[in-house]
């Protein structure tokens, strides 16, 4: 499969390095040339130095033999008509947008850009919820930031430690749905216990997410 | 699409936006220019009496403040194709305005426009054809 990414900076090195690693094809389009030798050096990726929202380069970098496409400029008008062209003129599928105001998501997903990631509002989410609990370790919103997956550690002081989670009063509509213990994963029942070190992630609605944050680690 | 203009919306204070403002304007329409740079506002003569706003339209919050919600006519003349093409499918798909336009410099990126219902223009290319008329030269369209 070939993945062709339009963008430049550290993170889209390290998004090539990792797709390249679990066996992808990767294309990496870039507007600056001394990126793009960095690139070429260090990846085993095709580097196209050039302007992505132009049909000619996206052409040039095989845009009809791709997969997939992943536009991560910093101009949201850029990613825009990148996975518009994607789409509409050359039949690709899947191409994902990142979005930099977040206010255009919605925008972006009515004319027809179904897959927008906008990073401000989970790193602003993840900051405020770091910021409240040292023991909130993952915070991802899903369902257009209607509800969160959020993943906790537990420590000594937890204060559900040592409950069974049937034994644990959580309000409804809360699903625990997993638990780390010692590297191994797993989804628990209702007679797993909970112990020090435990990673739990879990989905509440937003109004139950301080008593469920509560009922595991505690209030600080 | 002859019919008159109430509230039009110009993306881009540069000369043909200037221009296409100043003309709207002294006949009677509503106009509102939109430029990322204020300075830019300076083009405009005593012909305009519309409004400007001040920010980068690949905000949504831009457009809004333009009050895109009550436009009849969105012109977009920026010198960034991408932006102009953006904020034209915006105004075309997301707030239905009736009658959507936008200077396009790319060939390829302005038949894409026109394929999605934007009436795209080129400034090259009708420059280019007045030119080959003019010396007689019949030029086919790609």
């Amino acid at each position: 499969m070939t993945v062709l990414i339009v963008g430049g900076g550290t993170h889209i090195y390290f998004i090539a390095r990792s797709l390249i690693s679990k066996g992808k094809e990767i294309v990496i389009i870039n507007k600056d040339q001394a990126e793009c030798e960095a690139f070429s050096r260090r990846l085993k990726a095709t580097v196209i130095c050039g302007d992505g929202s132009q049909p000619r380069v996206l052409e040039e970098a095989g845009v009809r033999q791709v997969h997939k496409v992943l536009a991560v400029t910093p101009h949201d008008e850029d990613n825009f008509m990148i996975c518009r062209l994607a789409k509409d003129v050359y039949g690709i599928k899947e191409a994902f947008a990142l979005v930099n105001d977040p206010d255009n998501e919605e925008v972006f997903r009515s004319l027809g850009i179904g897959a927008t990631f906008s990073l401000a509002p989970i790193l602003s989410d993840l900051i405020e919820r770091r910021a409240q609990k040292d023991s909130v370790i993952g915070f991802t919103p899903i369902s257009e930031g209607k509800i969160n997956l959020t993943e906790v550690v537990l420590d000594e002081r937890a204060p559900c430690k040592g409950k069974k989670l049937r034994d644990i009063r959580f309000p409804t509509n809360t699903l625990i749905i997993s638990v780390q213990r010692d590297g191994d994963v797993f989804i628990p029942s209702g007679d797993t216990a909970m112990l020090a070190g435990d990673r739990i992630s879990f989905v509440c609605l937003p109004e139950n997410y301080a008593k469920v944050l509560g009922l595991l680690v505690g209030k600080d | 699409m002859s019919d008159r203009i109430a509230y039009a919306i110009i993306l881009g204070c540069g000369q043909l936006g200037a221009h296409l403002a100043e003309t709207l304007s002294s006949g009677g329409s509503d106009v509102v220019v939109i430029d990322e740079d204020s300075a830019r506002f300076a083009e405009l003569s005593d012909r305009f009496s519309g409004f400007t706003v001040e920010g980068d339209a690949a905000e949504l919050s831009v457009l809004l403040r333009a009050r895109i919600d009550k436009a009849d006519t969105f012109i977009a003349a920026t010198d960034n194709d991408r932006l102009n093409i953006m904020t034209a499918l915006i105004a075309l798909e997301y707030f239905n305005i009736g009658r959507v336009l936008a200077c396009v410099r790319d060939p390829v990126l302005e038949g894409y426009a026109r394929s999605k219902g934007v009436e795209a223009f080129s400034p090259l290319l009708i420059a280019a054809e007045k030119f080959l008329t003019s010396a007689g030269i019949p030029e086919v369209r790609a």
